[in-house]
């Protein structure tokens, strides 16, 4: 809190995710700026549908903040939050949602698909968490959601790099968890199986079809339905929840 | 939740962390080492860093964790923070 602010009038909660441009990391955005959190976000390369986040926050009378920080870079990651929390003024919330696949079978991987994924999102949690925490203790409190896949959780053929990166962060977040919680720090979990975005896009119709039929609900979820698992988890109302994977996978844990 | 202040003062400092690390304030002796001798962990040692910042409302950076190791050094520390604020 301010100098200038009151307990009458509380500071507007801040959230920054990584990845915020496309896919459930654009969802996430969306849901944040509805339900109240000024946002900032960051891009690798391309700031897609920029201009409608920014008609989206004014909308919501909001403020945003978008930048380009490649994740995998660690100086880039620590300049975007600085640069965040300095345009926002605080840090609530974090969720790092960057994430790319390079699918193939381990017997053919090379050393690149399986470095760049470990790269981009494992130690890309690494790194936005890193830039976060310092702050986070600071200020009192905060919480961190790690978005991580049903395939860290149970693996998944010709996935081997992606599925150890999400159960790297699976690992990550739970220690994580027990380290900040006397700081009023919360990290938790979330492990979306399919779900309808451009990164799945690319399946091909067998293989979506195969998918599917493993999924008891009987269809993708939607990036929308993740945002809101991810904006429950990094609100008050998950206050004693921390340490936890929250599958958004229409039963395939069952 | 320690009183803020700007005034540094050896005894108040001394209850202060003794507070926070939950021991007898004799215990804190002027040159006790935190780790060695008090159990300080580096966890702990952060949660002190901040009590202090928002005790005698001065910023600390990560490089001020490895001052956080004695009664004195803290005092030092402090005592430098509160000349440039």
């Amino acid at each position: 809190m301010t100098a200038e602010e009151t307990p009458e009038t509380p500071a507007t909660p801040v959230a920054v995710v990584t990845g915020g441009s496309r896919g459930i990391g654009r969802a996430v955005v969306e849901r944040f700026l509805a339900d109240g959190y000024d946002v900032g976000y960051c891009y690798r390369t391309r700031p897609e549908g920029a201009e409608e986040i920014e008609r989206l926050a004014e909308e919501h009378g909001r403020v945003v903040f978008g930048a380009a920080a490649d994740v995998a870079d660690e100086q880039a990651v620590t300049e975007f939050l600085t640069a965040a929390r300095t345009r926002l003024g605080r840090l609530d919330v974090l969720v790092t949602s960057a994430g790319i696949v390079r699918d193939s079978p381990l017997a053919t991987m090379s050393g690149d698909d399986w470095r760049s994924v470990l790269d981009t999102n494992l130690t890309g949690t690494y790194n936005a968490c890193r830039a976060a925490v310092f702050p986070m203790i600071k200020q009192g409190g905060g919480s961190i959601v790690n978005l991580s896949s049903v395939s860290g959780v149970y693996g998944n053929a010709t996935q081997s790099n992606y599925a150890a990166s999400k159960a790297g962060i699976i690992g990550f977040t739970k220690s994580l968890a027990k380290e900040v919680a006397r700081f009023g720090i919360r990290a938790n979990v979330v492990a979306p199986g399919l779900i309808a975005t451009d990164m799945t896009d690319g399946m091909g119709d067998k293989a979506r079809a195969k998918a599917l039929a493993k999924i008891p609900l009987g269809r993708a979820g939607s990036a929308a339905e993740v945002a809101d698992a991810v904006a429950f988890l990094a609100s008050g109302r998950a206050g004693y929840i921390t340490g936890q994977v929250l599958q958004i996978d229409g039963g395939i844990g069952n | 939740m320690p009183e803020p202040t700007t005034v540094l003062d050896l005894e108040d400092l001394r209850r202060t962390i003794a507070e926070i690390l939950d021991v007898e304030e004799a215990e804190v002796t002027d040159t006790a080492d935190f780790k060695e001798d008090l159990d300080v962990d580096s966890l702990l040692a952060m949660e002190i860093m901040v009590a202090l910042e928002r005790k005698y409302q001065v910023t600390m950076g990560e490089s001020n964790l490895q001052e956080v190791r004695s009664l004195i050094s803290v005092h030092d520390l402090l005592a430098a923070k509160l000349v440039t604020a």
